[in-house]
């Protein structure tokens, strides 16, 4: 059975780990932009394998319920309703055949995900269900789409404490094979600049916004075209700064002066509108050194998780959990 | 991060990210230099050094991606630089070759006029000409099973289009800078179309997924239209299985 599209908005896809190994062949990883809220999902269903859940960029959507099952929603700060009523975000809620799931008013970030036990069950290619809509590979979420998923897992209502990791005003980067090419005094004014996410944005990449001068290099300069890594921020011919993502091409003939640490990737992706930030330049040791912690925050996310104990008057969807399953008369041992 | 290397600039490495590393093999364009980045590409394949998740050649560079918790930078950059100490083996990836059929002008090939009027030449020469080259798959990019193959003599030496297609179909044979850009999916270009094969190199229910390896040798060779339409898309796979 599956979750249906009622309506939705451009820019949403399937997304699990994806498909790494294929750059060789063309093809870029791609996966979930902000990993950590996909991670938080799966461990909320305590299954920590390679589980797929919608991807939503900058807006929502609407869902019908085919079949009952839990969800969750993490990531992006947004408004999560079931049959109109409000549910926190990071916490599991049942939905009931026919119940309808809305995500809307994404606040604070731009990358929000909703889960469901088990993970949605969307066609497999190269090894990932990863929507990749240049690639047309996986799935991109179009209205009237049915997204399967499996049914009657047994589930913990559980919730995760929040963590605000969305607007980071201070984005890690180390050089690369074309830092070099960028004179010092230019690399010095990028590093001083304060940098906003410009309205171009999606899964391949986002465009920087900035008051003062184009980080143009001399003559404009074009290198061969080489492989592009995750993070990788490339100074197009008008000297504008993009950070690749995901979905991004796997090679290209734009200089990068610098790559985002893979610690930073998610928070950057998820600054949102209007939200400032800068960039900070540290050594490959210190990208590691973070890297290890992001490991430690991942593996020891589980501590995050609780039970959840709420007031029933709070319980929006108190009638789906069976109250009352397996209560008796009370005479049934009397006549015997 | 200092990694000794001789006075010379090229074979140049630099972090990628912190999970990866390039080799840069030049700053210009040189068909040896890619068979260079191809012998690389080869020889660490073949056992490829603990932690080293994959490798992706480009034109004159070799992408090196390795999983942090496993191994590092300096160490995975040294035994890059003792594999280069030795002389890399240019001929050692010679990859198989590939007969592919193709179209040649009209509406599969819609700039085969325009690239003969560049080269000086008619169309006829310029068709017999690109058939009689065999041609290595120098890298894959841009797009899923998409194949960068040259060089071409130099005649073929010919820019870029000015005006961006917005799509072209999979299989079409695109020409510029001694090149043959050969995709497997639609996608834009710049590059002129003066072919299009009926055969694909990329399938998702196919095994491998992807046919063309770089490395791998290519040649094409004309049919007319009409046999064209009775050839399967996935042709190319039965050659080799």
């Amino acid at each position: 059975m599956s979750l249906i599209v009622k309506n939705i908005f451009l820019g949403a896809s399937i997304q699990d780990d994806g498909r790494s190994g294929l750059q060789r062949f063309g093809v870029t990883a791609g996966g979930a932009i902000d990993s950590f809220a996909l991670e938080q999902g799966r461990t909320l269903f305590n299954d920590k394998s390679n589980t797929a859940a919608i991807e939503f960029s900058g807006s929502g959507g609407k869902f019908l319920v085919e079949q009952t099952s839990h969800f969750t929603s993490t990531g992006a700060q947004s408004i999560v309703k079931l049959n109109g009523l409000k549910i926190p975000q990071g916490q599991i809620f049942k939905a009931t055949k026919g119940a309808e799931i809305e995500i809307s008013s994404i606040s604070k970030g731009f990358y929000s995900y909703l889960h469901v036990a088990g993970g949605f069950l969307t066609s497999f290619h190269l090894g990932s269900r990863s929507g990749n809509i240049r690639a047309g590979l996986g799935t991109i979420l179009k209205n009237g789409a049915s997204l399967p998923y499996a049914s009657d897992l047994k589930v913990k209502i559980r919730s995760i404490k929040s963590s605000d990791y969305m607007n980071a005003k201070n984005i890690r980067i180390i050089k690369g094979p074309q830092t070099h090419l960028f004179p010092k005094k230019l690399l010095d004014r990028f590093l001083d600049t304060e940098f906003e996410i410009s309205s171009v944005r999606d899964r391949m990449g986002i465009r920087l916004n900035y008051n003062g001068d184009n980080f143009c290099h001399k003559d404009g300069l074009k290198i061969l075209s080489e492989a592009i890594e995750l993070g990788d921020i490339q100074v197009d011919g008008q000297g504008v700064p993009t950070v690749l993502l995901n979905d991004r091409q796997p090679t290209g003939g734009y200089p990068r002066i610098a790559t985002v640490i893979s610690a930073d990737i998610y928070k950057v992706a998820q600054i949102g509108v209007n939200s400032k930030f800068h960039f900070t330049l540290v050594s490959l040791d210190e990208a590691i050194k973070a890297l290890k912690k992001h490991g430690d925050l991942l593996s020891l996310m589980n501590n995050e998780v609780s039970f959840l104990n709420r007031d029933p008057k709070d319980i929006s969807d108190l009638l789906s959990y069976g109250l009352v399953d397996g209560a008796i008369r009370g005479d049934e041992y009397d006549k015997s | 991060m200092n990694i000794k290397q001789k006075s010379i600039t090229f074979p140049k490495i630099s972090p990628l990210g912190d999970k990866g590393l390039i080799v840069e093999f030049g700053d210009h364009f040189d068909i040896n230099l890619n068979k260079k980045a191809l012998a690389l590409d080869f020889i660490l394949n073949k056992s490829l050094p603990y932690g080293v998740t994959e490798t992706a050649p480009t034109l004159i560079s070799l992408m090196v991606r390795f999983n942090p918790f496993e191994t590092t930078y300096e160490f995975v950059a040294e035994k890059i630089l003792f594999l280069l100490e030795s002389d890399l083996d240019i001929s050692a990836n010679n990859g198989r070759l590939f007969i592919i059929p193709a179209v040649y002008g009209e509406e599969d090939g819609p700039d085969l006029d325009e690239v003969a009027d560049l080269m000086e030449m008619s169309a006829d020469q310029v068709i017999s000409n690109h058939l009689e080259c065999e041609q290595q798959v120098m890298m894959l990019g841009f797009g899923a099973g998409c194949s960068y193959c040259g060089l071409l003599p130099p005649i073929w030496d010919i820019p870029r289009g000015d005006k961006i297609k917005p799509s072209v179909p999979g299989g079409s044979l695109l020409i510029a800078l001694r090149q043959t850009v050969f995709p497997s999916t639609s996608m834009p270009t710049g590059w002129r179309q003066i072919g299009k094969s009926p055969c694909l190199t990329f399938d998702l229910d196919k095994s491998p997924n992807f046919l063309l390896n770089a490395g791998d040798r290519i040649r094409f060779e004309k049919v007319s239209k009409s046999r064209a339409k009775l050839i399967p898309h996935d042709t190319l796979w039965e050659t080799f299985e």
